[in-house]
């Protein structure tokens, strides 16, 4: 179970030869509710609940995305 | 002759109605030129234009042309940026990215500096605060070239 | 109101989950040099009949150059309430020594044994530099501090990240280090000992030690990828290594009479005396190490205005646990200034191999040994649980608020082959919980 997904991630990974845009082409990409934590207050209180109530924890990622300025 | 004319006529109509952004920097030469691309969503360049209008005030005399590209897609955007920070220099609009392509630009936002003879001498991408000193000491060299 | 029109500012944002301490670099609004940036929420918990929390956090960031930003943040998290010991329940009223050895509790009949001895407050606060190592280079390096009254910890953390593909593409890296001193009032309990009455001259025999320690290492490997101009992807592989005392000291489990399924005395060996005689439960032993890896991917799209969101993780252990998670979340954009998120979550874990919801009589460890692992704990059981959220905010030039309610649901699998009485307990029963939160951004 676990090697598939990480074959299948890498497979999907390798095909984003084509993706990406162009530094003047980000106005959505800046807006703050596109950013991948775009509430981290909220994302740190939840985790903390489930951190308490579940057997797993953290997980999430950071970077990237966003205006892609200076 | 009307094929022609109605020919003409779409053409120019059609160029309009794309807004293709076209800059002849022919007729800047003996200028200095300070080309900056930029879009409102881009906070560096929010913060780049106080100095800008600087650079352009105080250095106009001495042969200095600031013109600042737009990139926003929607006009909008652009204007209420420039409504709550003015540009004291020209302004022109690539909204589909035409010059942008064209001059290869490779981050937001960037700065090309063409001499008076029109020969691009310096790429700069980004804009930091204090990197401003040494950027307008290297225009007033090139002002004194 | 500001004169200047307040930018988006999407950095990077700072390492958060791996020790659920640092800051982030909070999007919504962009300060001007020097000022500081204020995000403040509170949060309230409430389990019927159990535990009840509330949790104030309020965090500062200051730009202090361009790109380079130093954040604080303060969280509070007052909790009371009861929360099952992992006792069983039974056709009859049971006594619980409490943890520090002095005075009982009892549980009626035919309810989940809960211990409500916690009324505690935990205050953490933390702290983080992000700073540009070159154009395409960054560093984020973090601290934190937490503190209640029998628990300490202290942790550190750093992040690299590089951008490459014109920005298109982001590699992170990051490693934190955690270390933990849990020092339970009444000491630590020897594993799989007998909870004794209170006041019994032999209850400090049945403790180990004072204070324990555990130390955590966390690894964290990430790619970005922007897909086109409105959506964009997320990978990220982790890896976490606690050593040290992973032991809940309150959590015990029943021993049960093997025929008739009712805790016995633990002196007579019979039927307890329900409110006179103590049930019989040993306390519960964890190994001293757990290795865990996660996998986690997520997907945002913007649709004119809305934001589509949807995040998955796997994670597998060395306790055998494995367990998946789906979170989505859509942003809908109701106006220039309002927005409604709804919001769905599911999780499903699988039970810790050495999870077992009671002993019958005779087939426990003995006292202190140190190979045998067991608990009782349901939150090392087998569950599934569903999250339903509603989120209503206003975001504005220069602040923004929300406000959140969230309905959170576990259910679990009965044992298997259960005897006697217990035929007749829900030993795992569902848990609900509401959540109700506010989010200012100043």
């Amino acid at each position: 179970m676990r090697y598939i997904f990480i074959v299948l991630t890498v497979l999907s990974l390798s095909a984003c030869s084509q993706w990406g845009v162009k530094p003047w082409e980000r106005s959505v990409l800046a807006k703050p509710e596109m950013a991948l934590d775009n509430a981290p207050l909220t994302s740190a209180l939840d985790d903390h609940i489930y951190f308490s109530k579940e057997a797993s924890s953290g997980g999430r990622g950071f970077g990237g995305g966003g205006c892609g300025c200076n | 002759m009307i094929k022609r004319l109605f020919a003409l006529i779409l053409l120019a109509s059609l160029s309009n109605i794309s807004q293709a952004a076209e800059l002849d920097l022919a007729k800047y030469k003996g200028k200095v030129v300070y080309l900056d691309f930029w879009a409102s969503w881009c906070v560096p360049c929010r913060h780049s234009f106080p100095w800008m209008n600087k650079m352009n005030n105080e250095l106009t005399d001495k042969g200095l042309v600031v013109i600042g590209v737009n990139l926003d897609e929607e006009r909008a955007a652009a204007d209420s940026f420039l409504k709550s920070i003015p540009a004291d220099f020209k302004v022109i609009y690539d909204p589909k990215g035409d010059l942008a392509t064209k001059y290869n630009v490779k981050g937001m936002p960037s700065a090309y500096i063409f001499d008076r003879s029109g020969k691009l001498v310096k790429t700069h991408i980004g804009f930091k605060n204090k990197d401003a000193d040494s950027a307008r000491s290297y225009i007033e060299s090139v002002l004194s070239r | 109101m500001k004169k200047h029109q307040k930018i988006t500012l999407a950095l990077a944002t700072a390492t958060c989950s791996l020790i659920g301490g640092l800051p982030n670099a909070q999007a919504e609004i962009s300060p001007d040099y020097g000022d500081w940036d204020v995000n403040a929420a509170l949060l309230f918990y409430s389990e019927a009949d159990r535990v009840k929390a509330i949790e104030p956090v309020i965090s500062a960031k200051k730009q202090i150059d361009t790109d380079e930003t130093v954040s604080l943040k303060l969280v509070l998290d007052s909790l009371t309430g009861a929360s099952a010991n992992g006792a069983v329940s039974t056709n009859i009223a049971q006594t619980f020594t409490r943890p520090s050895g002095n005075g009982t509790y009892t549980t009626s009949a035919n309810e989940t044994p809960l211990d409500d001895t916690f009324h505690d407050t935990r205050v953490a606060v933390s702290a983080s530099w992000e700073m540009p190592l070159s154009r395409m280079d960054k560093l984020v390096l973090g601290g934190n501090i937490s503190n209640e009254y029998d628990y300490t910890s202290i942790g550190v953390s750093s992040l690299f990240s590089r951008d490459i593909n014109e920005r298109n593409t982001t590699l992170s890296a990051g490693l934190s280090f955690a270390s933990d001193s849990i020092s339970p009032e009444g000491g630590t309990p020897n594993p799989f000992s007998e909870m004794l009455p209170a006041g019994d001259a032999g209850y400090s025999a049945t403790r180990v030690d004072t204070s324990e320690s555990k130390t955590t290492i966390d690894v964290l490997f990430g790619i970005t990828q922007v897909i086109d101009k409105n959506s964009l992807l997320q990978f990220n592989y982790s890896f976490s290594q606690a050593d040290g005392y992973l032991t809940d000291p309150f959590k015990v489990i029943s021993v049960v009479d093997a025929t008739t399924g009712i805790p016995i005395d633990y002196v007579t060996g019979v039927a307890i005396v329900p409110g006179t005689t103590l049930s019989q439960v040993v306390y519960e032993n964890r190994p001293d190490s757990r290795t865990k890896h996660s996998m986690f991917t997520q997907y945002k799209r913007n649709f004119s205005g809305d934001v589509f969101d949807i995040s998955y993780r796997y994670m597998f252990d060395d306790w055998e646990i494995n367990s998946h998670t789906v979170d989505f979340k859509y942003r809908l954009k109701t106006s220039e200034t309002t927005f409604w998120q709804p919001h769905v979550r599911f999780y499903q874990q699988s039970e810790a191999e050495f999870y077992k919801p009671y002993y019958l009589s005779g087939s426990q460890p003995t006292a202190g040994s140190k190979t045998e692992f067991a608990t009782a704990d349901y939150r090392l059981g087998e569950m599934n649980t569903m999250t339903l959220g509603i989120e209503y905010g206003h975001v504005y030039e220069d602040h923004g608020w929300s406000f959140a309610a969230e309905y959170y649901l576990q259910t679990s699998t009965e044992p298997d082959n259960k005897v006697g009485e217990l035929n007749n307990q829900e030993l795992s029963p569902d848990v609900d919980a509401f959540m109700l939160r506010f989010n200012y951004d100043f």
